[in-house]
């Protein structure tokens, strides 16, 4: 079931068109993947999507909803989580402090709620501390949980802002550039556990330039070049097409007989 | 005696403002120049109830709480969805805006004339009618507010203001909201100061709009800066020090005349010190930017 659709979005920057009448959807449970040279638009879609751009033209329905003017917020906490491009946390405080912001709560608006749901709340915080210190442990970040996370390396910062991703919780998923700064290792950690969330029904969309790292994952792949979707298709057949082997012979110094056809999903 | 109770009286009432400050400055990262403003505002509607309605000390204080919640909508509706640069000099206007109405509307506020002959206040049928009483009574509302203050901050929802205070962005794709959240806190500070305002007129049973000033704002502002802000501590040590500063001056047997301009400079001198040497105050965790 189609979950998130784009109709004809378009935006433009001082005239220039950054994304070109593109028209995409998406569906529960579908790792989609879209590639592109730099500048191609891929971003400034998924800043689009989590409504940190409005776009000028066009239409994005979410759960059969028209949800153009949904503020930021909104789109949140309705389920449609994005990951930077850069690792972004809340530099000056510390990694479990970082995840417990992050959990979806009924009691962080409310400036007297530890007055009038002591109980509930501290309930609420013990068992959120808990699931914080797994993501904490998943991660492998567990012994730094005091730290601030502005002491972390780019990478565990980069993986701190999966874990937050996770604490929150989300339908769609829109990840850019997930793997950089990872190693391989991490990365092999965070990818089966993308798989899961798919499997249980959640919707990822991803924006990578590490193409050998996600092909075994994704299902379908859009190309974006020039702020238009120019080709798509299943993943097992999109990159033996000609002209797309070309594209990404110049835009991402792969070889094309390297990259192996897609194993299937199991 | 009297002279330490009166020390400690006004460092009750100065704890409360940085206190309150302090979730803007450490906890929202809005810098705001118009506390004094509400400080003003509570102690005007105080007085005023006290003596023109007759109305209790606590029905006064919680009125003017709600007035001055009431009043701080109208500069953070305004300014806060804009960027800081605009938040300043929205607060600024704001301060000059209520000091302007508490000097010219002479029909309410008695202009530059004060209002004298404040009442004590009376708590469960108790006359606060002496300097240690009144220690007292400031000593239990600034435990009060403390544990509040400490209660909030400490809270999910102190926690979500710091996440917005490094990331407005980031905390909005959390699904915070960013706008609501910042407007809640500038009414939580505001609600705080004006309970110091309170207890001000009740203390010097005199008031005049000269103490509420921009340079007074500056004042509690230099209290949180030079004690730090980002936790509870910081703003008590910097209120214990802009407190003790002018005693100590004093001590020294320097005339007022020149001890005032010379507490100036020290403020002055020590923010800058303090801001190139060590940004987050002297017991502060959050580094200004």
């Amino acid at each position: 079931m189609t979950i998130l659709e784009l109709r004809g979005i378009k935006k433009y920057f001082d005239g220039i068109r950054a994304v070109d009448n593109v028209s995409l959807s998406f569906k529960e449970g579908e790792i989609s993947l879209i590639v592109g040279p730099n500048g191609a638009g891929k971003s400034t879609l998924f800043n689009i999507i989590a409504g940190l751009l409005t776009p000028d033209e066009g239409e994005i329905i979410y759960k059969n909803k028209l949800i153009n003017h949904w503020k930021q917020w909104k789109r949140a906490r309705e389920g449609i989580s994005l990951l930077f491009q850069e690792a972004r946390i809340f530099k000056n405080l510390n990694l479990l402090q970082n995840i417990l912001v992050a959990f979806p709560s009924q009691y962080d608006e409310n400036p007297f709620a530890f007055l009038i749901n002591f109980g509930k709340l501290r309930h609420k915080e013990r068992e959120n501390l808990d699931k914080a210190e797994q993501l904490l442990s998943l991660i492998g970040l567990k012994g730094k949980s005091h730290y601030k996370a502005e002491d972390l390396s780019f990478g565990e910062q980069k993986l701190l802002s999966i874990a937050c991703l996770l604490a929150k919780g989300a339908e769609v998923l829109l990840l850019d550039e997930l793997t950089a700064g990872l190693s391989p290792q991490m990365v092999s950690t965070i990818l089966p556990l993308l798989k899961k969330l798919a499997d249980d029904g959640k919707t990822i969309i991803l924006i990578e330039h590490n193409l050998q790292a996600v092909l075994d994952i994704a299902d379908i792949v859009h190309f974006m070049n020039e702020g238009r979707i120019v080709a798509s298709g299943p993943t097992e057949e999109f990159f033996q097409r000609e002209e797309i082997q070309s594209f990404l012979a110049i835009d991402f110094s792969l070889s094309l007989l390297n990259i192996p056809p897609k194993k299937g999903v199991d | 005696m009297n002279y330490f109770l009166h020390l400690l009286i006004m460092i009750s009432i100065y704890f409360i403002l940085s206190l309150s400050l302090n979730i803007l400055i450490g906890y929202s990262g809005l810098v705001s120049f118009c506390h004094s403003a509400f400080y003003g505002i509570g102690a005007y509607a105080t007085a005023l109830l006290m003596m023109k309605l007759h109305f209790p000390f606590t029905i006064s204080i919680i009125i003017g709480i709600a007035l001055s919640v009431f009043i701080s909508l109208f500069p953070s509706l305004l300014s806060l969805r804009l960027k800081q640069d605009y938040f300043y000099l929205t607060t600024i206007g704001f301060q000059i805006i209520i000091f302007s109405i508490l000097y010219n509307w002479l029909g309410l506020t008695n202009g530059p004339y004060g209002i004298s002959d404040i009442p004590n206040p009376s708590i469960l049928g108790i006359k606060i009618n002496t300097v240690l009483k009144f220690a007292l009574l400031s000593t239990a509302i600034f435990t009060i507010c403390f544990l509040l203050f400490w209660g909030i901050l400490s809270s999910p929802f102190g926690r979500t203001l710091k996440a917005i205070r490094e990331d407005e962005l980031l905390a909005s794709t959390l699904g915070k909201r960013v706008y609501y959240l910042k407007i809640t806190a500038f009414a939580l500070s505001a609600g705080f100061a004006s309970v110091s305002g309170a207890l001000f007129a009740c203390y010097m049973h005199y008031i005049d709009p000269t103490s509420f000033t921009l340079s007074e704002s500056f004042f509690i502002l230099s209290a949180v800066l030079i004690g730090g802000a980002g936790n509870i501590r910081g703003p008590l040590i910097g209120t214990i020090f802009v407190i003790i500063m002018p005693e100590i001056l004093r001590s020294l047997h320097i005339p007022d005349s020149i001890s005032a301009n010379l507490r100036q400079i020290i403020y002055g001198f020590l923010i800058l010190i303090l801001m190139r040497f060590r940004p987050q105050g002297l017991g502060g965790e959050y580094k200004l930017q």
